[in-house]
């Protein structure tokens, strides 16, 4: 929309905001001044978008140091605050989150090798500050972790906990161990702790998920492997005091009945149990082998004990709904890997998937003839992975079925690198995800969790529209709507981001006018 | 910068809504098109004459601001900004010769004075002639008196070359050799070139503010020489700079106004709707800036300030004959009751949505059995819903801001909260309400069936 300057009549005086430009070689104070941006990012309260962080340098002090700037945005794209410090030039942020009063940035040094947890007050001054040293091998699995961001919209090392305070959670490499530290901050006063998995760990290989938290519980999923390469992942549930970092309970998901590898965590009201959702398999099956026999919850209690447990499986209740084999692949969709499963304030349950399956490859199999008549070997599988439509599935409070719905999309494929065509689907779900070629992009929801929108790209060839679109699926007061924006701009590129609730954000680049323009749209 | 509007309500103007609450017809002002385009060929004439009399060695950089200043009006009158009718004109005219006749000093300026149709209230002279009044800020106004305390101020401006001095006093201070010569220097330093930029920045930037509030005290003190020798009251001065003083705070109460006007028996309103996001960071403003900075940063000094300085001299000149009305008051109160209509029309046309539906609530309140403001409430929903299917509706309304103004700002809130059929759903329960009382109004007609196609959609 467009803007004016509001000077309650004065006399308009050109050139003073310093916007003409020049020829004739004459300098400007504004074609003299450099900035450059180094990163920007969503900033997260648990599962809502609060704002947008933009970081850049915006002078070199010395050959050691640069002045940064740290620009807030609020979800309405609005700025909000300039925080401006001094630091070492190598820093970069990796993630923010906000917890009602305060700001945590998580920044990382790349050459000091180190993590700083910084939060900063409303007055823009930091409040606290904590640094971990890392190891070589430590600050390797940070990279690992960052490079593989598989969602936008989602934290994935710093997270709010209520307005108290936050918590960390990230990989570190004691000795032969592969493990993780849980870190705590306290916002409103200065409080620390850590919880150290390496102390007491008995596996070779332990790697934590932050679930969620209650009012005195931070939750986490671990998973622990006896040896690095060859061992069979093993998953627990991990609780610890919010007030202390000590444990409270670590119980293994993996009961007589089934292995339970829980994904989402959700309070329940009016209870201090804790609703555990996620995939299950057979007692003696190979996670990273095996199909999921179907979605499970479960209830903890706050001492770690199973209270109730709930199956769906793919053959009995989830069939009913969907048209699925043996094998639990549903009819032209295949395997359903689940990107999330929420709970909704009307008590709902939803579980949202995407469709993968292996098919031969017409590009793999002729390179292998080919190859196989010169003697040689191709690089390229036999078979390609084939991303299908959206699924979500939907349950009553009593995490009972009540209903499954397939989006359509078109199909994308995969060509898969020589010998990776006999993976397990398991196997071939994760290699999806780090390669990012999953249509899904994000899931939002707000605080209360009275609605959420699904979102995920496609790619049109219909005739009054060929190109890329943005698609979402949105819950609100019982009812599911859909929705499909066409992606065509006159800018050089277009990006769609998540924004607030029910909206997403648009980023277009004009390369004429070198310009960005952010903005945001709702969701029908 | 959000702009605030409200109706500030004093003595005079509760006269005026007495008057106005009677039944009006409105019909959109047509332009004489003839006559802006002499206007602009004036001005036009203009820039090229003051072009080719520039000289010496920044001749270019003065010639190529002259040119930006030109098509900044121009652009005015490509998007059809300017209000020009045979009344407005003859109106504004009559007012401007009053001052001239006493004056006749200023007859030799070369000015071209014009209505433009912007919503906020504002005047200004561009420094070669032009000044242009915003009927945003006619309408705030009480009497002819202020108006012409808001001319002879923007006169004031060009009788003392204020915005040409400006410019001067900007180019001879960047473009000198010592500073482009310091600029060269920046421009190689590894180092905190920045920091240094900002310095530099600041010596341009206080200077030219400083000279800006100097301007702007002595626009003031000269318009009163001016005024003092016409019939009108001086003392009314005051009494604008007052009005502006108070002009930010907006008296239209969204929150009240919103659910009165769009509970509807068939659609009842939703609190949802105007449910509020919780403050993100809590931050209402920069607060980077010190004060001090701040201070030094405003090129117009604060109104308070300005009644200060001015009220010893208005002491000294007032008379008791002097008259808040000398052309014509029934006039006044006419061309300030159409420009109230023609600000929601001008934000109809211009595509400030969410600004034209807040003015037309607004306005909606004084006359509810108005055929114009009531089709324009339903036009403004109708745009909305459609942009918001074509996913374009951002670009049509604002987003919400913690630094806008508060009742603006819940309007904003609660065009984010409703979902497309909410937008519909109002747009047509809210014209069905009016639906036998403007059956024959052609406009009402079709807006109404527009907004019954968009709910048959749901």
């Amino acid at each position: 929309m467009k803007t004016k300057i509001l000077t309650l009549f004065t006399t308009a005086v050109f050139l003073f905001a310093g916007t003409v430009s020049f020829a004739q070689g004459k300098l400007t104070i504004e074609n003299v001044r450099s900035v450059y941006i180094r990163n920007s990012g969503e900033i997260m309260d648990g599962e809502e978008l609060k704002g947008y962080f933009t970081f850049y340098v915006s002078d070199k002090v010395d050959r050691k140091t640069n002045q940064y700037t740290l620009q807030i945005l609020d979800n309405n794209l609005n700025k909000v605050k300039d925080i401006v410090f001094e630091d070492d030039k190598n820093v970069e942020v990796l993630e923010s989150s906000y917890n009602g009063n305060s700001i945590m940035f998580l920044f990382f040094n790349d050459k000091e090798k180190t993590l700083e947890y910084r939060a900063y007050g409303f007055d823009g001054k930091q409040k606290m500050t904590y640094t971990k040293e890392l190891t070589k091998r430590s600050r390797n699995l940070i990279e690992e972790t960052y490079g593989s961001k598989s969602e936008d919209g989602q934290n994935e090392a710093l997270f709010s906990v209520g307005d108290r305070g936050y918590v960390t959670v990230f990989p570190v490499k004691e000795g032969k161990y592969y493990s993780y530290e849980v870190n705590y901050f306290a916002s409103s006063e200065r409080r620390q702790w850590s919880y150290e998995a390496a102390e007491e760990q008995e596996d070779k290989w332990s790697s934590a998920v932050y679930l969620g938290a209650t009012d005195s519980i931070v939750l986490f999923e671990v998973v622990k492997q006896k040896r690095l390469m060859t061992g069979q992942p093993h998953s627990w549930l991990l609780g610890l005091n919010i007030f202390s970092g000590k444990k409270i309970f670590e119980m293994s998901t993996e009961a007589e009945d089934y292995k339970f590898f829980p994904m989402n965590t959700s309070k329940i009201a009016g209870s201090p149990d804790i609703l555990l959702l996620g995939t299950y398999y057979e007692p003696d099956g190979k996670v990273m082998k095996d199909a999921s026999l179907g979605l499970a919850a479960w209830t903890v209690s706050s001492t770690g004990k199973v209270t109730t447990k709930k199956y769906n499986s793919w053959e009995n209740q989830i069939g009913k709904y969907l048209s699925l084999d043996k094998k639990g692949r549903v009819s032209d969709v295949g395997y359903i890997y689940f990107h999330k499963i929420l709970q909704t304030s009307d008590g709902n349950f939803f579980a949202i998937g995407e469709g993968y399956k292996k098919v031969v490859s017409g590009l793999g199999v002729a390179a292998n003839i080919l190859s196989g008549l010169g003697g040689g070997r191709s690089n390229i599988s036999n078979f390609k992975i084939k991303i299908t439509d959206l699924v979500t599935l939907q349950f009553n409070n009593k995490f009972e079925v009540k209903g499954a719905q397939i989006y359509d999309k078109n199909n994308n494929s995969i060509e898969l690198p020589a010998g990776a065509g006999y993976l397990s689907p398991h196997t071939m779900a994760l290699m999806i995800k780090a390669w990012s070629a999953f249509d899904y992009d994000f899931t939002q929801t707000n605080k209360e969790h009275t609605r959420f929108s699904v979102g995920y790209h496609d790619y049109e060839r219909s005739k009054d529209f060929k190109g890329q679109t943005f698609n979402s699926i949105s819950y609100e007061g019982g009812k599911t709507t859909t929705d499909k924006i066409e992606l065509s701009s006159k800018a050089k590129w277009l990006r769609v981001f998540p924004a607030k609730t029910g909206s997403i954000m648009i980023m277009e680049y004009f390369k004429k006018d070198r310009r960005l323009e952010l903005r945001l749209e709702k969701m029908n | 910068m959000r702009l605030l509007l409200s109706v500030i309500f004093f003595s005079i103007s509760n006269l005026f809504i007495a008057r106005a609450q009677q039944p009006v017809s409105y019909v959109p002002v047509k332009d004489d098109s003839l006559q802006l385009s002499i206007i602009k060929k004036a001005i036009k004439d203009t820039y090229l004459k003051d072009s080719a009399a520039v000289t010496g060695e920044n001749k270019k950089l003065i010639v190529q601001v002259y040119r930006e200043r030109f098509e900044f009006i121009n652009e005015m009158f490509v998007d059809k900004e300017f209000i020009y009718t045979a009344e407005t004109n003859n109106y504004l005219t009559s007012l401007v010769n009053e001052i001239f006749k006493h004056n006749p000093e200023l007859k030799s300026l070369g000015t071209h004075f014009i209505f433009s149709r912007a919503y906020w209230p504002n005047a200004f002279s561009t420094g070669e002639g032009t000044i242009v009044f915003n009927i945003g800020l006619f309408t705030k106004l009480d009497n002819e008196s202020q108006v012409i305390f808001a001319l002879c101020h923007e006169l004031s401006h060009l009788y003392l070359r204020h915005s040409n001095k400006a410019l001067e006093h900007y180019i001879s201070t960047v473009f000198s050799d010592e500073f482009q010569k310091k600029l060269k220097e920046l421009k190689k330093q590894q180092f905190e070139k920045n920091k240094e930029l900002d310095k530099l920045e600041k010596t341009v930037t206080y200077s030219g503010r400083r000279h800006g509030r100097e301007h702007e005290t002595e626009a003031d003190s000269m318009a009163l020489v001016f005024i003092k020798n016409t019939g009108f009251d001086v003392a009314e001065s005051l009494a604008c700079l007052k009005i502006l003083d108070n002009i930010d705070k907006d008296t239209y109460n969204t929150e009240e106004g919103l659910p009165a006007l769009f509970n509807l028996p068939d659609y009842p309103f939703q609190n949802k709707w105007i449910k509020k996001e919780a403050a993100f960071f809590g931050v209402t403003a920069d607060n980077k800036i010190t004060d001090k900075e701040e201070d030094s940063l405003k090129t117009h000094p604060d109104c308070k300030l300005r009644i200060l300085k001015l009220s010893p001299a208005v002491e000294k000149i007032k008379t008791d004959t002097a008259k808040k009305f000398v052309v014509d008051e029934t006039e006044f109160n006419k061309l300030k009751q159409l420009f109230m209509f023609e600000i929601i029309a001008f934000c109809y046309n211009s595509k400030r949505i969410s600004r034209c539906l807040y003015q037309a609530m607004e306005l909606y309140r004084q006359y509810p059995d108005n055929a114009y403001i009531t089709t324009m409430i339903g036009k403004c929903l109708n745009l909305m819903y459609t942009n918001q299917k074509a996913h374009t509706l951002n670009k049509i309304v604002s987003l919400p801001s913690p630094l806008g103004e508060k009742n603006y700002n819940t309007l904003l809130e609660f065009i984010q909260n409703m979902s497309l059929k909410d937008i519909g759903a109002i747009s047509y329960f809210f014209l069905k309400q009016h639906e036998s009382k403007f059956a024959a109004d052609k406009e009402f007609a079709a807006t109404f069936a527009q907004s019954k196609t968009n709910i048959n959609g749901h």
